[in-house]
C-alpha cells in the first residue's frame, strides 16, 4: 500500500494546537506523578478561566491551572483540587514545571514514533468525525500531505469480501496515490496519466476512465469470484471532494441502474438530473403524465417508439404490426394521457414518465 | 469437462423476476450462445452459473453436480469478457500465473499449464513482455491465456469481442472458435448480436424479457423459427412481416391485402385451413425476394409491383426498400438488379420460403420438415 514519507511536519510549518494525542498523554503521566486529575481546558471552561488568571493559577473553584507554550502553541491543563486544599502559587508553578518536562519528554518520542499523515488516515477521519471539504483542505495542508496529480477518485464495492481482493486491484492498478480499504470498500486515487493516457487528451481519458469499471469488475469475477460494482468519479485533485462523487454515484446506480457493472460521473444523463429530485416529486409526475391506466403493451409501445426516433413504419416493424395498429395505440395515448407522443414537446414529456416508468426503483 | 443443466432456474431482484423458469441443457463440449436483446437475462444466466449471483430458486448442476451452493472459486469454471484487462507492471507469464498463484497451484504446474497455453495460442515469443508492448489483438489472446490456464470444466463468455474493432472483432471469432475446437471444451457465450451467435454456436438460445423463446442450431433458427420475435431477430436485415387476409378462391388458398394477391403454396394448406377468412401474419425474408427475369417468368404467381423508396448498393447486392400496404419491405437483390429509386419495379416473392404467423399468439402457424437438432 502507499506510504506517504511523512516528514513533512519538519518543514517549519507552524500548527496552531498542541497534537490532542499528546495532550491527553500527558494528562496521564501527570496523574500518576501528582495524584491529580487533569483535562484538557476547553472553550467551554472559558468563563472560569477569567477568574482564574486574576487569581494567578488558582481559581475561586479551587482548580490548578498548568499552562505553558510549546513548539505547537499554548498548552493548557486545569485539575480540580481535593476538598479542604487551597493551593498556593507555588504549586501551581511546580505543577506547571512538572508538566513542561514531560510534556518535552512526550514530544521527544512522539517525534520517534510520529504517526505519519497519509491520505488514508486524513480520509479515516475525515469520514468519522464528516468534515466538509473546505475543512478536509485545510487539514491536508496543515499535515502538508503531498499534491495529488489529475486522476480519477474510484470506488469498488464488493458483494463478499476476501482478502486477496486488494492485491488484485493494486496489481491491476499500479499507479494509484491513495489506496483505502475501508470495511467491504475500496476507494482509490488512480492517476490520469499511464503509459496508455495523456492528460492533454480529455476525451482519451475519459474513455479510458469508462473502461476501469469493467477491467476492475471483470478481473475481481474472474479472479476471486467477487462481485462488485464500480464507481468512477469525474478526473479531479481534490480527494474530498472526489470521494463524495462516487458516493453520490453509488445512490444514483441503486435508484436508477441496479443491474449496471458500474457508473461513471461524467455520463449520468437523465438520472443526474432526476437524482437531485425527491422521490415524491417524480412519482407525482410520473402519476400526472401515466396516471394508471396505461397499459403495460401502450408502455412498451411508447417504449419502442422513442427507441426509432419517432418513425412510424421502424417502430411498427419492431413490433410486428401493422403502422394502423400502431397509430391507433399512439391515439390511445393521447385520449388517456392528453399528450400527444407524436408532438415533439409532448414526446419529451412522455419520455421521461416512461423513462421514469422504467428505469427509478423508487417508483 | 463437463455439461450444465437448469432445472426451473428463476431470478428474482425483490418482486422483480429477470429469469423465468429456466429449464436447459447443455452437453458436454458444446459451444452454447445466448443471445437476446438488452435486459433480456444474458448477463444474469451468466453471472448464475459462475456463482456470482444467488439462484432464487430451481438447481443448477455442473456435470453432475448439483451447485446452486458451491462458492464460486470452486465451480472450475473461468471467465473471458469485452475488456482484456492485464496486470500493467507483469510480464504475460506472469500474467497468466496470476491466477494459478492465486489459487495455490504449485510452481512446476504453473510452468508447464502457462507454456501449452502459450503454444496453443501462439504467444510463446511474447512471455516476456509487458502488456504495453503488446497489439490489441495480442492482449485479447493473453486475456484469453489466462482463462485457458485454469483448465476448467466452462470456459464462459460475456460479450468477449464486443469492444473491439470490425476487423479484430472477425479475427477473434475465428480464434475463439480455432480454440474451442482444441480446447475440446464447454463454452457458454453471451452477446447481443445475431452474427456472431449465428457463426459460432452450436446452438443457440434466443431469450427476451427473461424468457427463452427458442434453443435450437443456427439453421434451424433461420429456417424454422418457432414465433415472430426468433423470425425477426435472426437474419440480417431482418424478416419482413406483412398483415394479409387468408382467402380460399378457385380450390386454392390466397394471401390478399390491398396490394397484393399471393397463393400460399400447396404443401401448407393443411395447417393454414384453420385460418381461412382470419387475418394472419405472412414473413418472408429479404433474401426470398427476387427480381431476375427468370425467377419472374418462372413464377408469374408470386410476382408484386412495388414502388421502390430507398436503394442502398452493398457491393454485391443491393438493399431495395419499398412499402407495401403502408407496411415496409426491405428486398436483398443481386448487385445486377435494374431497380431505380422513386420508380415502379417488379419482384416476386418466393413462396415456398413464406412463414406464416398466427396473429394473436406471435407464434408459427406450421415448421414443415423441422427436425429438433437433438
Ligand atoms: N442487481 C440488480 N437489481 C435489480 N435488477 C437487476 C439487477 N441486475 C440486473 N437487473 C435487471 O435484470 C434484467 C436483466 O439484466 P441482464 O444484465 O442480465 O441483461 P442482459 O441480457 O445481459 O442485457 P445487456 O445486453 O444490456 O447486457 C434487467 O432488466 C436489469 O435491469
Ligand atoms: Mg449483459
Amino acid at each position: 500500500m502507499k506510504k506517504n514519507d511523512g516528514s513533512q511536519r519538519d518543514d517549519g510549518l507552524q500548527l496552531n494546537e498542541p497534537n490532542p494525542f499528546l495532550l491527553q498523554e500527558l494528562c496521564t503521566r501527570l496523574k500518576q506523578e501528582s495524584g491529580l486529575e487533569f483535562s484538557p481546558w476547553t472553550a467551554q471552561d472559558a468563563p472560569s478561566r477569567l477568574t482564574v488568571l486574576q487569581s494567578d493559577g488558582v481559581d475561586k473553584d479551587i482548580r490548578i491551572l498548568l499552562r505553558f507554550n510549546s513548539e505547537e502553541g499554548e498548552v493548557e491543563l486545569a485539575s480540580l483540587v481535593p476538598e479542604g486544599i487551597v493551593p498556593g502559587k507555588l504549586v501551581s508553578r511546580l505543577v506547571s514545571a512538572l508538566g513542561r518536562a514531560i510534556y518535552a519528554e512526550l514530544q521527544r518520542e512522539a517525534k520517534q514514533f510520529a504517526p505519519t499523515w497519509t491520505w488514508e488516515k486524513l480520509l479515516g477521519v475525515a469520514v468519522e468525525q464528516q468534515w466538509d471539504e473546505a475543512f478536509f483542505e485545510q487539514k491536508a495542508t496543515e499535515y502538508a500531505l503531498p499534491m495529488l496529480p489529475l486522476g480519477f477518485p474510484v470506488l469498488i464495492r464488493c458483494q463478499n469480501w476476501r482478502s486477496e481482493i486488494p492485491m488484485v486491484i493494486e496489481n491491476l492498478l499500479p499507479q494509484h496515490d491513495v489506496f483505502w480499504v475501508y470495511r467491504q470498500e475500496l476507494f482509490l486515487f488512480v492517476r490520469a496519466e499511464t503509459s496508455e493516457t495523456r492528460t492533454d487528451k480529455i476525451d482519451e481519458l475519459l474513455v479510458w476512465g469508462k473502461s476501469l469499471i469493467q477491467q476492475i469488475h471483470n478481473m475481481l469475477a474472474d479472479e476471486l469470484g467477487i462481485l462488485a460494482s464500480v464507481y468512477v468519479g469525474s478526473p479531479c485533485d481534490g480527494l474530498w471532494q472526489g470521494y463524495k462523487e462516487v458516493h453520490q454515484l453509488v445512490k444514483l446506480q441503486t435508484r436508477f441502474f441496479p443491474g449496471e457493472a458500474g457508473l461513471v460521473a461524467w455520463k449520468l444523463g437523465l438520472a443526474g438530473l432526476l437524482g437531485e429530485i425527491s422521490p415524491t416529486a417524480i412519482q407525482h409526475y410520473r402519476q400526472e403524465m401515466l396516471k394508471e391506466r396505461l397499459s403495460p403493451e401502450l408502455i412498451e409501445t411508447l417504449e419502442t417508439y422513442f427507441a426509432h426516433d419517432l418513425s412510424i413504419s421502424e417502430t411498427a416493424r419492431a413490433l410486428f404490426i401493422h403502422r394502423n395498429t400502431l397509430l391507433y395505440r399512439l391515439d390511445r395515448v393521447t385520449e388517456f394521457t392528453g399528450y400527444n407522443p407524436r408532438e415533439f414537446a409532448a414526446a419529451v414529456q412522455l419520455y421521461l414518465a416512461v423513462w421514469l416508468q422504467r428505469h427509478d426503483q423508487k417508483a | 469437462m463437463a455439461g450444465l443443466t437448469f432445472k426451473n432456474v428463476v431470478k428474482k431482484y425483490d418482486q422483480n423476476v429477470v429469469v423465468h423458469d429456466f429449464n436447459l441443457e447443455i452437453k458436454d463440449k458444446e459451444f452454447l450462445v445466448l443471445v437476446g436483446p438488452s435486459g433480456c437475462g444474458k448477463t444474469t444466466t451468466l453471472r448464475m452459473i459462475a456463482g456470482l449471483e444467488e439462484i432464487t430458486s430451481g438447481e443448477l448442476y455442473i456435470g453432475d453436480r448439483l451447485v446452486n451452493d458451491v462458492a464460486p472459486k470452486d465451480r472450475d469454471i473461468a471467465m473471458v469478457f469485452q475488456s482484456y484487462a492485464l496486470y500493467p507492471h507483469m510480464s504475460v507469464y506472469e500474467n497468466m500465473a496470476f491466477g494459478l498463484k492465486l489459487r495455490k497451484i504449485p510452481k512446476a504446474e504453473i510452468e508447464r499449464r502457462v507454456r501449452e497455453a502459450a503454444h496453443i495460442l501462439d504467444i510463446e515469443h511474447l512471455l516476456e513482455r509487458k502488456p504495453k508492448a503488446l497489439s490489441g489483438g495480442q492482449r485479447q489472446r493473453v486475456a484469453l491465456g489466462r482463462a485457458i490456464v485454469r483448465e476448467p470444466q466452462v470456459f464462459l463468455m460475456d460479450e468477449p469481442l464486443s469492444n473491439l474493432d470490425a476487423k479484430l472483432r472477425v479475427q477473434m471469432r475465428a480464434e475463439i472458435s480455432k480454440l474451442r475446437h482444441r480446447l475440446q471444451t464447454t463454452v457458454v457465450y453471451v452477446t447481443h448480436d445475431q452474427t456472431e451467435a449465428m457463426t459460432m454456436g452450436d446452438r443457440i438460445v434466443v431469450m427476451k424479457d427473461g424468457y427463452i423463446h427458442q434453443v435450437d442450431t443456427p439453421m434451424n433458427l433461420y429456417n424454422h423459427p418457432k414465433n415472430m420475435f426468433v423470425a425477426g431477430f435472426i437474419g440480417s436485415p431482418s424478416m419482413n412481416f406483412l398483415k394479409v387476409k387468408l382467402v380460399e378462391e378457385k380450390g386454392r388458398l390466397w394471401l390478399v391485402n390491398p396490394a397484393f394477391h399471393l397463393p400460399s403454396i400447396e404443401e401448407r394448406r393443411e395447417a393454414l385451413t384453420p385460418y381461412v377468412n382470419k387475418e394472419i401474419i405472412f414473413g418472408i425474408r429479404p433474401e426470398a425476394i427476387y427480381d431476375d427475369a427468370a425467377f419472374l417468368e418462372a413464377n408469374p404467381d408470386w410476382v408484386v409491383d412495388v414502388h421502390v423508396d430507398v436503394l442502398e448498393p452493398m457491393g454485391a447486392e443491393h438493399y431495395v426498400y419499398f412499402s407495401l400496404n403502408e407496411e415496409n419491405v426491405i428486398a436483398r437483390l443481386d448487385a445486377t438488379s435494374q431497380a431505380k429509386v422513386l420508380q415502379r419495379h417488379k419482384v416476386a416473392f418466393d413462396m415456398n420460403m413464406a412463414r406464416y404467423f398466427d396473429m394473436e399468439t406471435q407464434e408459427v402457424i406450421h415448421r414443415p420438415g423441422y427436425q429438433t437438432a437433438y
